[in-house]
């Protein structure tokens, strides 16, 4: 292990902020992966349908998950310290 | 299906009755609008509860002497002592006497009762309640259209004594009919036996003709045709005084358990009252004698002297039960308790976990939703849809439909059931939680969502109002807008127990948002759907007033529960629950969606990110 991953290790154990911030990282990475893996889902479900009533709903769903999705990625963003 | 079976058993039975005679359609028809008539009563009477008539009715009744003179003086003008004793009923089901006054009351009438058998016997005569009743009905439906609360009030118990009379008017007919082919004459026993025999008869008769007077008559006729003898009816007159206990009882039925106690008095005093009578025969007989040579009464006029017996034994009945009034009442009230209502009570939160509060908060959650539970049976009864069926998600798509029929459900008793024990309960735990500073913003917001959700069902007693009477409106227009809130209620009531489940959707942040979006496009004084049928004239402006309220309680429905299911049904682990509140999207941006996808429905394809 390199110098500089392992002294990450030790400053995260110590620190609880830095604990939780690695905790969040992670799992917003999760989330963001699931969430990604069902806008496909989505947009294949789109494409599908043909009843335009159904489609409009599919829509909304789609927009609304894509725009959370935006969210997720620049809270990932300001996580890593890049803005 | 098998539910419905002992209805259908009951149609089929009434059916056949109809086709086979006509004096049963019109018996069956006079107890359907007798009572009827019982429920217009209360109805009415409860209009008055806490106002004058509590006050009238206290004055004429405060004293055991007074409600038996109210009793007495009540019978002997209606000439029905069924009648009293259903109206007394009626006014203690809505709590404006009390059970002493009630028996004192139920006294007096049997004794008046005995009036009847004089005017028969006397002078032949007999006041015809049917009489009263259709200028009773007319008077009764005109005041109950009037908007005071009194007037109304008082139509109800006007139309309600106008279905009684008429209800009795019924059941006489068509029992006097039938009453024709009985012939006393065959039955004359001599003895003991025929003393029973004839008390049974007498029972029979009144039970099935609803109507002690009916049998009187039967009686007095065939004595003085020489059918039966003296004895055999005294004998009757008892029997017909205690089955004429009977009307009561049956009104008993819709009464609450007030109603139900002087019911089953009614029965004692007539039971014991027949008991006496039949025991000391001999002895109210040669009372009997006395008294007619006392009132100057012919030794061979049997008809006056059954009236005296009638009225004598009632009275030695009314003097030997009065001391035991109070205890009667102790004895009703022992016997007969009302039945203990199904309180909904914790599931998931006890004591032992309050030096846990980790534990403990988490327990909370469960509650909430065992209280969302309650909430959506509540809500889904107040939305005509069978909460079962809702749960499971069947027969969704009949929510575009309007109900077959609408009617209102008492969403203040089910609250006081089903929500206050568990809300209280659930509130109680929270305050005595030793939280820390982190915990203590949990326990504030898990607070926050039983709020919500009483919040959310108060907002649905109050659209239930115009839900009842728009749902089968005939404007097809608002009708429509109805459905509309009523469909979108169900299906948020829906997808919220799918939520709340353990089968739900890996992405609740998504589900929520998809939910909120939903109601605020389908907010129609947002999407100009409320002008334009007020503008095109499809509506009128006073529904237009109840459908934008109506609009705004449901949206505040919807608004309370979604909050409550962020609260409860999102991810509870601190640090997932701290990235989804930051994935939501606020007011704005959800407007923008609902903009981008209503005004351009391929934003989607070339959205991608």
């Amino acid at each position: 292990m390199k110098f500089s991953k392992l002294t990450e290790k030790l400053g995260d154990l110590l620190s609880a902020d830095r604990r939780h911030q690695k905790e969040k990282k992670d799992k917003l990475k999760e989330l963001l992966r699931k969430m990604k893996k069902q806008q496909k889902e989505l947009e294949s479900e789109l494409a599908a349908e043909q009843d335009s009533e159904t489609r409009a709903g599919i829509e909304m769903k789609l927009q609304i998950l894509i725009e959370q999705r935006k969210k997720g990625l620049r809270l990932r963003r300001e996580l890593n310290g890049k803005h | 299906m098998t539910r419905h079976l002992p209805l259908a058993l009951v149609f089929l039975i009434l059916g056949y009755g109809f086709a086979a005679s006509s004096d049963f359609t019109e018996i069956a028809a006079g107890v359907a609008i007798f009572l009827f008539g019982m429920m217009s009563l209360e109805e009415g009477f409860k209009a008055f509860t806490g106002g004058t008539l509590e006050r009238l009715l206290q004055k004429s009744t405060d004293r055991l002497w007074k409600s038996l003179g109210f009793g007495l003086v009540a019978t002997t003008i209606t000439q029905s002592s069924s009648l009293v004793s259903v109206i007394t009923i009626s006014f203690l089901s809505a709590g404006l006497l009390g059970l002493a006054q009630g028996i004192g009351i139920i006294f007096g009438a049997n004794l008046g009762s005995t009036t009847g058998a004089w005017l028969v016997a006397g002078f032949g005569l007999k006041v015809n309640i049917a009489a009263y009743a259709m200028p009773m009905l007319v008077f009764g439906v005109v005041l109950a259209f009037n908007k005071s609360k009194t007037l109304k009030g008082l139509g109800y118990v006007l139309a309600g004594l106008g279905f009684l009379f008429l209800g009795i008017h019924y059941m006489k007919e068509g029992f006097e009919s039938f009453g024709q082919t009985i012939d006393l004459s065959e039955y004359a026993v001599p003895g003991l036996a025929g003393l029973l025999l004839f008390t049974l008869i007498g029972i029979f008769a009144t039970v099935v003709m609803q109507s002690s007077h009916a049998t009187l008559v039967l009686i007095i006729t065939a004595l003085a045709a020489g059918q039966i003898t003296y004895e055999n009816a005294l004998a009757l007159s008892i029997g017909a005084n205690v089955g004429t206990t009977i009307t009561a009882l049956i009104g008993a039925i819709t009464a609450n358990i007030a109603g139900r106690r002087l019911a089953a008095a009614h029965l004692i005093f007539n039971l014991t009252t027949g008991l006496v009578a039949l025991i000391f025969i001999g002895q109210f007989v040669a009372a009997v004698e006395v008294g007619a040579e006392w009132l100057g009464i012919r030794a061979d006029n049997h008809t006056l002297k059954l009236a005296l017996f009638h009225s004598m034994f009632n009275l030695v009945g009314i003097l030997l039960m009065l001391p035991f009034t109070g205890r009667l009442v102790v004895a009703l009230e022992t016997w007969l308790k009302p039945k203990p209502a199904i309180v909904s009570m914790p599931k998931f939160i006890n004591d032992n976990m309050i030096t846990m509060p980790e534990a403990a908060l988490e327990a909370v959650r469960k509650e909430i939703r065992h209280l969302y539970g309650n909430v959506f049976d509540v809500m889904a009864l107040v939305l005509h849809a069978d909460p079962i069926r809702l749960r499971r998600g069947e027969s969704l798509e009949l929510l575009a439909n309007p109900p077959e029929r609408t009617r209102a459900i008492d969403v203040d008793d089910y609250y006081q059931r089903r929500i206050k024990p568990l809300y209280g309960a659930i509130l109680d735990f929270i305050t005595r939680l030793p939280t820390n500073d982190d915990q203590s913003r949990q326990a504030f917001a898990l607070r926050a969502a039983c709020h919500q959700l009483v919040e959310a069902l108060k907002d649905c007693k109050h659209l239930q109002k115009n839900l009842v009477r728009y749902l089968a409106s005939p404007n097809a227009a608002l009708r429509g807008q109805y459905v509309a809130i009523r469909r979108d209620l169900a299906l948020l009531l829906h997808e919220l127990h799918v939520m709340s489940s353990d089968e739900a959707d890996a992405n609740p942040t998504l589900t929520l948002d998809v939910l909120r979006a939903r109601g605020e496009e389908h907010d129609i004084v947002l999407n100009g759907t409320l002008d334009q049928l007020i503008r095109a004239k499809r509506i009128g402006p006073e529904a237009a007033t109840s459908l934008m309220n109506d609009n705004g309680y449901a949206h505040d429905i919807a608004r309370n529960l979604l909050a409550m299911a962020r609260t409860t049904f999102s991810p509870f682990e601190a640090t997932t629950h701290e990235i989804t509140r930051e994935l939501h999207l606020d007011k704005h941006e959800l407007e923008a969606v609902i903009a981008s996808t209503t005004h351009n429905p391929d934003s989607s394809e070339t959205g991608k990110s």
